[in-house]
């Protein structure tokens, strides 16, 4: 082999520094919401439109339907403390956010999340999150990502381990907010 | 059976330290490459071991949880994939660890370097 043996341990370096950050934070997910008013974040009126898993540069689209949009965005606001299907549920519902979804475009595009369905979801958006892992090459279990914690009664708790950025467009442009100041 | 190389000091080390220590398997190296590169992590405070080829890679990567595997694919790519499939499938088992860095001495296009990619590895060229 070449004299020269840098450039593996060079390499051998990033992918270690990649393993760290798996490990504390998860994947990186990006959350595009479009039909931003100008001035506003994440404000009622704008929609969740595409949600996309980056890995190495490599960007692959989550294939979720709205009511998957919806519940992982609203994971993603919420990912610091695990919550219950009720509670999923319940915030869902109160927050303008998702119940004025979409109104921006004049064309309204709501869903009640119920919460039954919350656990039917989180089946689907792990089957989501396993089809686009494996397709950027990610052998990661989705159970690991959409995390289900158990508490001391009964009670199952959800909540999404991952690095979340959202993306805005709206008339002025994409836009990107910083995860650690947005919402 | 896997042959410890490199950082003979690291049986010493604390928890603490040792949590920021790599454990890296080196596989498929002729022996200098070998020798070289345990010299080259132990430097940078990781710890390299090599794998003989004595027993299956699956069963070396079971009995031993190491973080990243660093894999010759320059010869003979039916062992390459062999290789490659068995650390895929511990990954499948055990989330992201370890990591896999595929190293060619010879360029063998963009397509073998996508099929490893989408295997989950990466790859470098020591030309």
């Amino acid at each position: 082999m070449s004299s020269d043996l840098r450039p593996i341990a060079e390499r051998a370096e990033v992918l270690l520094a990649e393993l760290a950050g798996f490990s504390q934070s998860g994947p990186e997910l990006r959350i595009v919401h479009r039909f931003q008013e100008p001035g506003t974040d994440c404000q009622a009126g704008e929609e969740i439109w595409v949600i996309s898993v980056i890995l190495r540069g490599r960007k692959t689209v989550l294939p979720l339907s709205l009511a998957l949009r919806q519940v992982v965005n609203y994971l993603a606001e919420t990912r610091h403390i695990p919550q219950s299907a009720t509670q999923i549920a319940a915030g869902m519902r109160r927050s303008a956010f998702y119940v004025k979804h979409g109104m921006n475009s004049g064309i309204p595009s709501k869903r009640k999340i119920s919460r039954s369905a919350v656990k039917e979801y989180v089946k689907r958006i792990r089957k989501a999150f396993g089809l686009s892992f494996r397709e950027i090459g990610l052998d990661l279990d989705p159970k690991r990502v959409l995390v289900s914690k158990t508490t001391v009664g009964n009670e199952i708790h959800y909540q999404l381990r991952a690095r979340i950025e959202w993306v805005h467009l709206g008339s002025d442009g994409v836009r990107v907010i910083d995860p650690t100041v947005a919402r | 059976m896997a042959v410890e190389l490199g950082n003979p000091w690291r049986a010493n080390v604390g928890s603490a330290e040792a949590m920021i220590v790599a454990e890296i398997l080196l596989v498929k190296f002729d022996q200098v490459t070998e020798g070289r590169l345990a010299e080259l992590f132990g430097c940078r405070g990781h710890h390299a071991i090599t794998h003989s080829g004595d027993q299956p890679l699956s069963q070396v990567l079971r009995r031993r949880g190491f973080d990243l595997v660093i894999l010759d694919v320059s010869c003979d790519y039916s062992i390459t994939r062999k290789h490659v499939a068995a650390v895929r499938a511990r990954r499948e088992q055990h989330g992201l660890r370890p990591m896999l860095l595929c190293v060619s001495r010879v360029y063998r296009g963009p397509q073998f370097e996508l099929e490893l990619e989408r295997e989950g590895a990466r790859v470098v060229y020591v030309l």
